[in-house]
């Protein structure tokens, strides 16, 4: 069994880091730390207040909680509230493991078992995984398939059909191997080795490495590692590694990294380095702070967190300063009563407590919004006459916000030592869902009250085919009886019941094709900033094209619920990597080499969720717009392992954002059986629905099966009558469905050879649809792997609706399509051929003929192509290749040639680092006899002398160039060489060359030059930027800054001289200048500044003070005319922490000129921490 | 502590009478921080927070240590807070800067300054120039920047083996700023 990390893993590489708001969770074997920013203590969290944990075997992170395997129990902790919940295994075993998460199972391995726990039923079951004492290093699930990566095999289980391969190890991984989960990847850092797997292509990648990486930072398309002096940059899709050329750093013992800028504990002080730019700063070490003992670094807010063997030292990154904590005093005693970082806790007696955590905030704010003007007249009398005087009168208005309902993110815990728990939260911070709020009782596994809601809760007990779980605001309650089944993890009788307001509703559409791949699902509100909705705009109108909603009159009131969106090409789910759907704003949009072809079916799914008419963030008990109130019961009775009989009852009644009244008692009833034998699997659920009132009704079956080890089956099956009313929407994008089936059928005939076959049938109210699918694949270790699918598709009886904004009219009748694709992630027999370092390749092909309307078939293919040779271990050509053809709109190309090549060196030759891309679109219009270009090709040179004469590692240079070039020819079929240059025919051609240099003469001076030469269509302009940094010690540094542009003639300067003149006060005196011609005239101004930083800590009640001056002249000298009083401006920031937990923020600013207040602004906001 | 308050409160109101003003209810104000307009994992779909360090908070005093060197034109310019959220997708990279900037002046008065700055200027959607606009000097990505109120917003997208996806991402992200902003 591997525990969190081996015992004999590097020290940082036993820490892992978790984020959350304020706190960042520090997490070894040993140790579960909590930092908090607001309050600047680091703290050790307690993870269950009546067993003592002692040792941490894995902790992974899904959505807003981590799941901890510990040596008392798997635990859930919500890493907002700091709440956490015993998960407990039947007879409260102790089994400890590597953790993975999905939608709706935990997974927790050890050495010889699988366990799955459902989310839903709260049922534990076992797998054993096959073989002999795995030993699992690490597991990762998507929901479909679970991976666990054991010493010498990769066991991947289906979870559908409980299906096992196994895939040897070529090099077994040891002891001493650490698992990171990243998004797409498996990762071990195994001695010197890092070591990829990748479940998508059933690969692994190895990097050697010169000795045991020290620390390791996974980006997942970028990966930073130590080893030794060095920092290393891997590019993970092309497996290239480069050392980043950073001087002056000795042995590194950790890094962190914020934004672009490495943190960096080096032998003598900790170095950040501007990954972009390479410039370099400087933190020097508190006194007594030996780099060797450094285990972890890493940074919150404005704090680094540098965590040694004895003690864990912060750094203020503001004022400058050290703080240093014993890790032997992080420990605390227990109090009946505290107030701090974790929480307002009462203890009431051991293991009963109460904890209330969160935050609440108010906000007051004044702003200066300008002048009001009204014109009065006055009457008076002058030499007997009568005189009316027009006065224009101006009083200055200030905007005011009032208090309102604060942003509050609360929640009140009550726990027994038994696990029972009583919970009741409230937020309203969130901008992208509506407040939550609700009372939740949680028994423990043994109790007959299971749970109870009150709230947001959903009617997932009764969920089935026939009446999809709805999310409802309103109570749900689960009874169980205490006795379970002896054979498996379940109850004998289940009651549920619960009623509420429907808040979500699923949507489908099918979309017609468009040749810029951009779709928007929802119309929004008009903002008045008239940039996105203005009548020209033909995004987001409603023209032809649109596939918006086609009733607007709900826009306001509905919102589309993010991370619902799902997409089909022609009935095969579309991979989620091909498209990116912006849920705020309703858009979709599909990347450039999606396999969507012009004549494709598109269809998308997806949940909208109701929003009140004040906006998302209103507070409404009951929603007012809903899909109608629901009522519903159910009962499950499980009398064996092997069935579990279900009946229940839902009642319907009127949705208020349609006109249809719907009032539907509808009875279900379900048989689910299980059947577990050790060559055989059967899991079949068949379902009846029936509406007492109309008489309508509706069925659906499951099936899930298994023979034998290698053979899978799972069928899907539902019909529903017309006048069916459900819980939710029954479509697939054709209207509502009569009736559909799905299955697909799946045999390994080695576990290196699968092959499935898939088809579905859905007939619904607007037209039918039939996909028939086959699959094969050989993915034999060392040798090419190939995927073959060959696919019908056929829509029947298409009746279109009375518009023509649907995309039925351009569908097909029957469309055949091929695909084939082979790829291999490192070729060796290509390498041996070659004699290559390396030759990885992705390449697909897919050729589709369609016929419609009895027209005859026509043709069309698309090509993509990913290439990565690597000659020598330095230099690395790789590229990608996106081909279509066969293209009949009007509008679009006939052909599309999308080729792109980039080409890195690393010290080849010695010092230099090199890198050229190049990109070419070149499109194809045979109708028209014409064609165009678009060429971007760019150069980079980085030249480091400290190779060549160890001497000159203070310097480091480099060098640019690119170009972007669009050409439009007059033929369809230009010579070659004029598409690969543009040498004819251009149109437009931008060029860019830069060259700089970073020198650190010393370790006190530090310079940077860059400077820029462009080439436009426009104009030609020069642009330099120029930083020197002079350090004396640790407190003091002068900056100069002179940036310079030939455009308008700019010039800036500025000098700084940033001084801590005590431990609480910072001082930042500078001077500005900044010159510029227009075409008016001269500008010039002239701005000395001051910035005061004042920091006190602990004392009276006050545990901060933090506050901040900025006091800033302008004068400013304009077409010769010079003002001499200047521009004054004062910004004032404040940050006040009371005791016990209550912060203070103040923001203010004022500026005058000519004498008058030009701009007023000030912030108060009060946030009570729990 | 209670004596500060009341003097704070009564410089308040002098300062008020003294300039002879009038208050009026300001809707156009939000109470909530720059914080909540931070992308959350479902916000768009196919891009994640980076999993480790995506996300950094910062205020005009410690901007230096997010960017180094380039800090002083934003905090001259009057930045309050902010913060910087690292996104991936596959190998497509991209680095969102949503900035509070105080007052609508100051955050105008930022993007006016980058658009000066810009020698390779392209409209951003629909987007009028005074309001968004493109940064395409690089080969494999682009720059935007952006304004709605106080806040400015610079996206900058970077390793696209296609640079006008680029172009699109940029522009489906300044509307989704603009909306979240717009429900503050």
């Amino acid at each position: 069994m591997f525990f969190f990390t081996s015992t004999g893993a590097q020290p940082a590489l036993r820490w892992r880091i978790f984020k959350s708001n304020n706190i960042s969770w520090l997490v070894s074997p040993s140790d579960l730390l909590i930092f908090s920013s607001a309050t600047r203590t680091i703290r050790p969290m307690t993870i269950d207040p009546v067993r003592k944990v002692s040792f941490i075997t894995d902790v992974v992170e899904s959505e807003d909680f981590l799941f901890v395997s510990t040596d008392v129990g798997l635990y859930k902790i919500d890493k907002n509230t700091q709440s956490s919940e015993r998960i407990s295994f039947p007879d409260d075993q102790i089994i400890q493991g590597k953790i993975a998460v999905d939608m709706d199972y935990i997974w927790l391995a050890d050495s010889n078992n699988l366990y799955s726990y459902d989310r839903l039923g709260t049922e534990w079951q076992s797998y054993k995984i096959p073989g002999e004492s795995i030993q699992t290093t690490g597991i990762s699930s998507n929901g479909e398939d679970v991976i666990c990566i054991g010493k010498t095999v990769v066991n991947t289980f289906a979870i559908s059909t409980e299906k096992w391969n196994t895939t040897k190890i070529n090099d077994s991984i040891s002891d001493s191997a650490v698992f990171f989960n990243g998004n797409n990847t498996l990762t071990m850092i195994d001695n010197s080795s890092i070591l990829r797997y990748m479940p998508s292509s059933y690969s692994w990648e190895t990097t050697v490495t010169e000795s045991i990486p020290r620390d390791y930072l996974d980006e997942d398309s970028v990966i930073y590692y130590v080893v030794g002096t060095k920092l290393m940059k891997l590019t993970t899709s092309t497996n290239v590694v480069r050392p980043l050329d950073i001087p002056q750093t000795g042995e590194i013992y950790a890094f962190s990294k914020i934004s672009d800028t490495l943190l960096i504990a080096a032998q003598k002080r900790i170095v950040k380095y501007n990954i972009n730019s390479s410039s370099m700063d400087f933190i020097e070490y508190t006194i007594d702070l030996d780099a060797s003992t450094i285990e972890k670094i890493t940074f919150h807010d404005k704090f680094l967190i540098v965590i040694c063997k004895s003690f864990v030292a912060l750094y203020d990154t503001e004022n400058r300063s050290w703080q240093k904590i014993a890790r032997g005093e992080l420990k605390q005693k227990i109090k009946a009563v505290t107030w701090d970082d974790k929480g307002f806790i009462t203890r009431y007696a051991p293991g009963y407590q109460s904890s209330l955590t969160g935050s609440i905030e108010e906000n007051f704010s004044l702003r200066y919004k300008g002048f009001k003007y009204d014109t009065t007249f006055h009457t008076r009398f002058r030499d007997g006459q009568i005189v009316r005087d027009t006065i224009l009168d101006s009083t200055r208005l200030f905007g005011y916000t009032l208090p309102s309902l604060p942003l509050m993110n609360l929640n009140f815990r009550t726990t027994d030592p038994h696990d029972r728990s009583l919970e009741m939260l409230f937020n309203n911070t969130s901008l992208s869902t509506v407040p939550s709020k609700g009372l939740t009782y949680q028994g423990n596994r043994d109790d007959r009250l299971n749970s109870v809601k009150v709230g947001s809760t959903s009617s997932n007990q009764l969920s089935s085919p026939t009446l999809p779980t709805a999310q409802l605001e309103g109570g749900s309650i689960i009874i169980d009886s205490k006795k379970r089944i002896k054979e498996r993890d379940r109850k004998i009788l289940r009651i549920a019941a619960g009623s509420g307001l429907i808040t979500t509703q699923t949507r489908w559409r099918t979309l017609p094709f468009r040749s810029n791949g951009t779709y928007k699902l929802s119309k929004m509100k008009n903002l008045g900033y008239n940039d996105l909705e203005s009548d020209d705009d033909d995004t987001l109108s409603l023209d032809s094209a649109d596939v918006s909603d086609t009733t607007d009159s709900n826009k306001d009131t509905t919102r589309i619920v993010p991370g619902s969106v799902l997409v089909w090409i022609d009935g095969e789910p579309l991979d989620s990597t091909k498209y990116t759907f912006y849920s705020r704003t309703g858009k979709l949009q599909f990347t450039p080499d999606a396999p969507v072809d012009p004549v494709s079916i598109i269809t998308i799914q997806y949940k909208i969720q109701t929003i009140p008419d004040g906006g998302i963030n209103e507070v409404e008990l009951l929603p007012k717009h809903n899909f109608g109130l629901l009522n519903f019961g159910s009962v499950s009775l499980a009398p064996n392992e092997w069935i579990s009989a279900r009946v229940g009852y839902a009642g319907l009644d009127a949705d208020t954002l349609s006109s249809s009244k719907k009032n539907s008692p509808i009875l279900n009833a379900s048989v689910p059986l299980e059947i577990r034998k050790d060559k055989f699997i059967l899991k079949f659920a068949p379902e009846y629905s029936y509406n007492t009132q109309t008489g309508a009704m509706a069925g659906s079956a499951l099936l899930q099966s298994r023979f034998g080890s290698k053979t899978g089956f799972v069928f899907n099956g539902m019909f529903a009558d017309n006048e069916f009313v459900t819980t939710d929407s029954l479509s697939y994008g054709y209207g509502a469905v009569r009736n559909q089936y799905d299955f697909t059928l799946s045999h390994d005939i080695t576990n290196e050879m699968p092959v499935s076959y898939y088809q579905h049938r859905r007939e619904a109210e607007n037209g039918i649809e039939n996909r028939f699918s086959a699959q094969a694949g050989v993915h034999i270790p060392e040798r090419p792997f190939l995927d073959l699918t060959l696919s019908r598709i056929s829509i029947e009886h298409v009746c279109a609706p009375d518009s023509e904004k649907t995309a039925f009219d351009s569908l097909f009748d029957t469309k055949d399509k091929m695909k084939i694709r082979l790829y291999e992630t490192s070729s060796k027999i290509l390498t041996n051929l070659t004699h290559a370092k390396k030759i990885s390749y992705d390449l697909s092909h897919s050729e589709y003929r369609y016929e419609s309307g009895g027209k005859g078939w026509r043709n069309g293919r698309m090509s993509t192509a990913e290439v990565t040779v690597a000659p020598i271990q330095r230099i690395t050509l790789s590229g990608n290749l996106i081909y279509q053809g066969g293209i009949e709109i009007d509008s679009m190309p006939s052909a599309i040639f999308k080729p792109n090549f980039e080409l890195q060196t690393i010290d080849a030759p010695k010092g230099v680092d090199f890198n050229a891309s190049y990109y070419l679109n070149y499109g194809k219009f045979s109708l028209y006899d014409s064609s165009t270009d678009s060429i971007t090709r760019s150069m980079n040179i980085i030249l480091k002398p400290g190779m060549w004469f160890p001497v000159l590692r203070w310097i480091s240079p480099r060098a640019a160039i690119s170009q972007v070039i669009n050409c439009a020819f007059s033929v369809a079929g230009p010579d070659f060489w004029e598409i690969l240059t543009g040498s004819n025919s251009t149109n437009t051609s931008n060029l860019q060359k830069s060259f700089g240099f970073n020198i650190y003469p010393t370790n006190e001076i530090l310079i940077r030059n860059n400077n820029e030469f462009s080439e436009l269509d426009s104009g030609n302009t020069f642009k330099t930027t120029n930083d020197i940094q002079l350090w004396l010690g640790t407190r003091n540094f002068w900056q100069a800054i002179w940036n310079f542009s030939t455009k308008n003639n700019f010039h800036n300067g500025s000098l700084i001289y940033d001084r801590i003149l005590t431990s609480w006060l910072r001082t930042s005196p500078s001077f500005t200048v900044t010159s510029m011609i227009d075409s008016i005239g001269t500008r010039i101004e002239t701005s000395p500044a001051l910035k005061i930083n004042i920091n006190l800590q602990n004392f009276w009640f006050v545990k901060i003070l933090s506050n901040s001056h900025d006091l800033k002249l302008l004068w400013t000298k304009y077409k010769n005319n010079s003002t001499i009083i200047p521009q004054i401006g004062y910004t004032f920031n404040l940050t006040l922490l009371l005791m016990p937990n209550i912060q203070l923020n103040n923001f203010e600013t004022i500026v005058f000129k000519d004498s008058k207040m030009k701009d007023f602004q000030s912030r108060l906001s009060m946030i009570v921490n729990f | 502590m209670k004596k500060i308050l009341n003097l704070m409160l009564l410089s308040a109101v002098f300062f008020l009478i003294h300039i002879s003003c009038e208050l009026v209810s300001d809707n156009g104000d939000s109470v909530q921080g720059v914080k909540a307009l931070r992308l959350t994992k479902d916000d768009i779909s196919g891009w994640t927070e980076v999993s480790s360090k995506g996300f950094e908070e910062f205020e005009a005093a410690s901007l230096h240590l997010i960017i180094n060197g380039d800090a002083p034109q934003y905090v001259d310019k009057g930045l309050v807070k902010g913060f910087i959220q690292h996104i991936n997708n596959a190998e497509k990279r991209g680095d969102l800067f949503i900035l509070d900037f105080g007052t609508e002046s100051n955050a105008a008065a930022m993007y006016n300054y980058m658009n000066d700055q810009n020698n390779y200027k392209a409209k951003a959607g629909n987007y009028d120039m005074n309001t968004a606009q493109l940064n395409t000097s690089a080969a494999d990505g682009v720059t935007a920047y952006s304004h709605f109120g106080r806040y400015y917003i610079e996206i900058r997208l970077k390793d696209f083996p296609n640079v006008l996806e680029s172009h699109q991402t940029a522009e489906s992200l300044i509307e989704v700023f603009q909306y979240k902003i717009s429900d503050l």
